[in-house]
């Protein structure tokens, strides 16, 4: 199998912090790889860089062989990478299922003069455009809540609400930013729930995670981070017995 | 105090109510869109309604083009707003004071730059909506025609704007920039273009209204400050800053406490007496007073 | 710092030498020669001529340079003709080398000598001939061989051209009122002018655009006073502008002629013996505005429809006074703001309270939102406006509403009096449209300070400033003459707009 994104010596410095340092990494297609390391090792540094929010110091990031490092955050969204965060965020004066619309804008082919007239074109495609965030908001369970503002949804429901609007986008990578963290054992089964639909959906993803229960149940291979370093690689299981990752991790973060 | 009285105050009052309202559509929809206020959204009236009159008066063109070019310049005006101010705030790590007082002295500017090129003697408008003096009566009630543009073009307005921003894509690509740039750009929406697609928009209408208003408030300095801006602003606010409707409602309310206080107290009080219930209805709905919605985020 | 104060003070004694005006003769001057001598004095300051005076045919003749230096006239060369000319204050000499023929401010004068050209190449001139021209004394002494020539002191003291100023706004709130201020004013210029001038010397009008903003008219003034050296002021035009200046006139005693029409700019408030006005002043006009609605209109119940600013309650002030020296009580006073464009609920109270007459106290936009709002609620009652419901600004915005409005005007182009129609083709024919309050009143200022300037025989501000006290003169606004508030006019008209024009009702006085 292919991989659909790589990076090579990847490098952020902020200031004469390195956030990250020469990260080498490949997401393979149709997988969930999943990112793990302590707090402050520069997991979310990394995703943030992937997803467009800044660009790296140096080292290059390719996405289904482009170099996209240096493009701005909608046309790497176009492209096919979505993201979530790790604290949720909507657009809260949207409703449910606006905030799944607006990931539908890129597939919009109407023009500017259609928009303006308001044609039946467009008012076709708006239809069609609603009807395919229902969907989306069905996968995830929420196609009860459509009308709802956001604010007014549970946090479990809110969380799977920011994964529909990722989904939305129809990203051929998933970036999801601690998805269980702050969850309650039923918000938790829940996520799982969705989980196991995204991989059936064959999305390819790349989870932050701390929960290893989580990580252990949903990733096919796992990196590691520690001071903006990657220190091991390799299946759950592999890592799980590596020493260096034990004593940087598991040994003072075990949940 | 008879009923054809009231009924003639209270179509006095909708109508520079109404006014104010369309003003305050400009505001709403910048707010709307990128979360700033633009002191100078009323600028947009004056220069629109001197361009329309020039083009129309002085270099004759006709009503259809005048009016296209006249909004087509202010659209333009607006783009030149987000690349001009927007934009080097922003570099410089201004946000949204920096705006404000930026649009403030921007509206000073204007007034002065039309002062010095047209004299600040109001002119009359074309008649291009009827003629001043020309009146529909109905029973004891006489309304002058240029009333009836007024409600049909302000009733379009709030449609057509309720539907761009509730019900269409586009709409959507607004609020969520505005709620959230960071976000919107991470599903996919041109920031950079629904900036400056709100800035054309915002001063375009607020262009139309120039035009539209130009028969009651004559082609003058007073479309570009004073009176009309503050209470468009107000009219804004009393919408919550994001409803079209209640930006018109809100308008149209402040037009009936101002013919209403005259017409019960005293004219000399009209002002203040709006300035109190403004303030008071503040107080008391800070989030527009037709929101009734609970706590939003 | 100490560098900088050095450098300060280098400056200001450049700035003081600078400032030093070499000895002028024409502030009076004592010029002495000797003939066969190059050792003469000015002032007894000795100097040294570059060729003695010399006598032909009894006749004293000295350098035509340095005599024209000496009484501190200017002096002009022209090659071609081989003629020289001296002009000092309102003369003018001309004399041609080798003729006897001089032109003394245009008039053929036989000379007993000509001027000649020396061998030693230099060109003399008969002093005695040249200082007499020119107003001067000279006097003859055989013993000690010495000329003298006395120039007296200014008597008449000319500046030529006679620089006025006029400070008028071309931007701002009142910028085609500027129009009208400079039309009126250059339209007289033009014509004394082009009839001579003032006593032979032309005026030269220096306008500026003071935007009716008190700051900019203080800068105008300053400059008219400081850099033009004018002898008159005529404007600003704007009361509030007025009101920050004149007091700049009054320190530099130089006269200062305003169209502005507030009542507090009357003497009895200023004590500015140099401020005059030139046309009736607002309290004048609400006068004659509530004369005519009492005696005239015979109405008993006026309502009023009030503007904000100080023109408007200023206005109101003395219309409550009048009305209550009739004995009548006004019914209503409605108020609205500057910029206001709805009054439904104001006119409606007024017709509610059934008054008989409205009388409008507004500016130009507000009073045409206030007709407007009359018509469309047909309130069918006599409009009696005051003056700024009858300019083109108000019922140009009024359109049909305006049509039979009555206003107080201090000018009505449509008066048949022959000075007001001489004044008005002649207007139209220069500028290409009709003249509007207050281009009469600057025209008839223009002829004043000629009037005025001739009196005083002088072009010194103060004494200008006496003469106009005095002088009177009958202009497009009757007769003119100074008054105890220092207004030289109370004129003005009671007119009703027929849609076109306004036609006269009655011309007071």
């Amino acid at each position: 199998m292919a991989n659909i994104l790589e990076t090579k010596a990847l490098t952020k410095r902020f200031g004469g912090i390195v956030a990250n340092r020469g990260i080498n990494l490949a997401i393979e297609q149709g997988k969930t790889t999943g990112l793990i390391g302590p707090n402050g090792s520069g997991k979310s540094t990394f995703i943030n860089q992937i997803s467009g929010m800044f660009p790296p110091t140096s080292g290059s990031i390719l996405f289904e062989g482009e170099e996209i490092s240096r493009k701005p955050a909608c046309e790497i969204a176009s492209m096919g990478i979505a993201r979530t965060f790790q604290r949720i965020q909507l657009f809260g004066h949207l409703n449910v299922v606006e905030n799944v619309l607006v990931s539908r804008c890129k597939f919009m082919r109407a023009s500017a003069l259609d928009i303006a007239l308001g044609t039946a074109r467009v008012r076709h495609e708006e239809k069609a455009q609603f009807d395919k965030a229902m969907e989306f908001l069905g996968i995830v369970g929420l196609d009860g809540d459509a009308w709802k503002l956001p604010s007014n949804l549970p946090y479990g429901k809110r969380r799977a609400l920011e994964i529909a609007r990722a989904l939305a986008l129809e990203p051929l990578l998933l970036l999801l930013d601690e998805p269980a963290a702050g969850m309650t054992k039923e918000e938790f089964v829940e996520i799982l729930r969705i989980m196991e639909i995204l991989k059936e959906r064959k999305i390819t993803m790349l989870l932050v995670e701390h929960t290893m229960e989580f990580i252990r149940k949903a990733v096919d291979r796992v990196y590691v981070l520690n001071f903006g370093e990657v220190i091991a690689q390799g299946s759950f299981e592999e890592i799980e017995r590596n020493k260096a990752v034990i004593s940087a991790y598991l040994g003072d973060e075990n949940e | 105090m008879v009923l054809s009285d009231l009924l003639q105050n209270i179509i006095g009052g909708v109508t520079v109510g109404a006014t104010y309202g369309l003003i305050g559509l400009g505001v709403v929809f910048l707010w709307q869109s990128i979360e700033r206020i633009n002191f100078a959204n009323i600028s947009s009236a004056m220069l629109a309604a001197y361009l329309f009159y020039t083009f129309y008066t002085q270099l004759h063109l006709g009503f259809l083009v005048a009016f296209v070019v006249s909004i087509a310049i202010i659209a333009a005006y607006g783009l030149a707003l987000r690349h001009l101010v927007l934009e080097p705030i922003n570099r410089h790590g201004g946000d949204k004071l920096e705006f404000v007082v930026a649009t403030l002295m921007l509206c000073t500017f204007w007034l002065s730059v039309v002062k010095v090129l047209y004299g600040g003697i109001a002119k009359p408008f074309p008649p291009v909506f009827g003629e001043a003096t020309s009146f529909v009566q109905i029973g004891s009630i006489s309304i002058p025609s240029v009333y009836f543009w007024i409600f049909f073009v302000v009733l379009v307005l709030v449609l057509v704007l309720y539907v761009l921003l509730q019900r269409t894509m586009i709409g959507k690509m607004f609020r969520a920039t505005a709620q959230n740039k960071e976000m919107a750009s991470l599903v996919g929406i041109n920031v950079g273009m629904t900036t400056s697609l709100a800035f054309m928009l915002s001063t375009s209408i607020v262009g139309i209204a120039g035009i539209l208003l130009a028969p009651i408030y004559f082609v003058s300095l007073d479309l570009g400050g004073g009176p009309i801006g503050v209470k468009g602003f107000a009219a804004a606010v009393m919408g919550g800053l994001i409803d079209p409707l209640g930006t018109i409602l809100g308008g149209l309310s402040i037009g009936l406490i101002e013919n209403f206080s005259t017409l019960f107290i005293s004219s000399a009080y009209k002002d203040v007496i709006s300035f109190v219930v403004l303030v008071v209805v503040l107080v008391w709905k800070p989030r527009g007073i037709f929101n009734w919605t609970t706590k939003g985020d | 710092m100490k560098k900088a104060l050095v450098m300060l003070m280098v400056v200001a004694l450049f700035a003081g030498v600078l400032g030093f005006t070499p000895v002028r003769a024409a502030e009076g001057a004592i010029v002495q020669i000797t003939i066969g001598s190059t050792k003469a004095t000015i002032n007894s300051k000795a100097v040294v001529l570059d060729q003695p005076p010399l006598i032909e045919s009894g006749r004293t003749l000295v350098p035509f340079r340095f005599i024209g230096e000496a009484i501190g006239a200017q002096i002009g060369w022209n090659p071609a003709k081989k003629s020289v000319s001296y002009v000092l204050g309102n003369k003018n000499i001309v004399l041609t080398i080798g003729s006897v023929t001089a032109i003394v401010n245009g008039v053929k004068t036989t000379l007993d000598v000509a001027p000649k050209i020396l061998p030693t190449g230099r060109t003399v001139v008969p002093i005695r001939f040249i200082s007499e021209s020119i107003g001067a004394k000279v006097d003859w002494n055989a013993t000690t061989r010495m000329v003298t020539v006395t120039v007296a002191a200014a008597k008449p003291s000319w500046s030529t051209p006679i620089k006025i100023v006029l400070s008028a706004p071309f931007t701002g709130s009142g910028s085609i009122l500027g129009t009208y201020c400079k039309g009126g004013a250059q339209l007289a210029v033009d014509e004394i002018n082009a009839a001579g001038g003032v006593n032979g010397a032309k005026l030269d009008l220096i306008t500026y655009d003071d935007q009716a903003n008190a700051s900019t008219a203080a800068t105008v003034v300053r400059r008219a006073l400081d850099s033009d050296k004018a002898v008159a002021i005529f404007g600003p035009n704007m009361s509030a502008a007025v009101l920050g200046v004149h007091a700049l006139a009054q320190q530099a005693k130089v006269p200062m002629l305003v169209g502005a029409t507030s009542p507090s700019l009357r003497y009895d408030t200023t004590h500015n013996d140099y401020l005059f006005r030139l046309r009736a002043d607002d309290g004048v006009k609400v006068a004659q505005q509530v004369k005519y609605i009492v005696e005239i209109l015979k109405a008993k119940k006026p309502g009023i429809i009030l503007g904000s600013d100080d023109y408007c309650t200023s206005a109101l002030a003395v219309a409550k006074q009048a009305f209550e020296k009739y004995g009548i009580k006004i019914v209503d006073i409605e108020s609205m703001k500057e910029g206001d464009k709805d009054v439904t609920a104001q006119v409606t109270k007024l017709k509610n309270a059934g008054i008989d007459v409205l009388v409008g106290l507004t500016h130009e936009p507000e009073a045409a939102v206030v007709m407007l709002k009359v018509r469309q609620l047909k309130l069918a009652v006599p409009i009696v406006g005051f003056s700024a419901w009858g300019v083109p600004a108000f019922t140009d915005l009024a359109g049909d509403a305006a049509i039979g409005v009555i206003s107080v005007q201090g000018f009505n182009p449509a008066d048949t009096d022959p000075t007001v129609k001489k004044f008005v083709d002649a207007y139209k024919a220069k500028w290409g449209m009709e003249p509007s309050d207050p281009a009469q009143c600057y025209y008839d200022g223009v002829y004043l300070l000629k009037k005025a300037i001739e009196t005083a025989g002088s072009t010194d501000p103060v004494k200008i400033d006496e003469a106009l006290k005095t002088v009177e003169y009958t202009g497009v606004q009757g007769l003119m003459k100074c008054d105890a508030l220092h207004n030289f006019t109370n004129i003005c008209y009671i007119s009703q707009f027929n849609g076109k024009t306004w036609k006269v009702i009655s011309k007071i006085p």
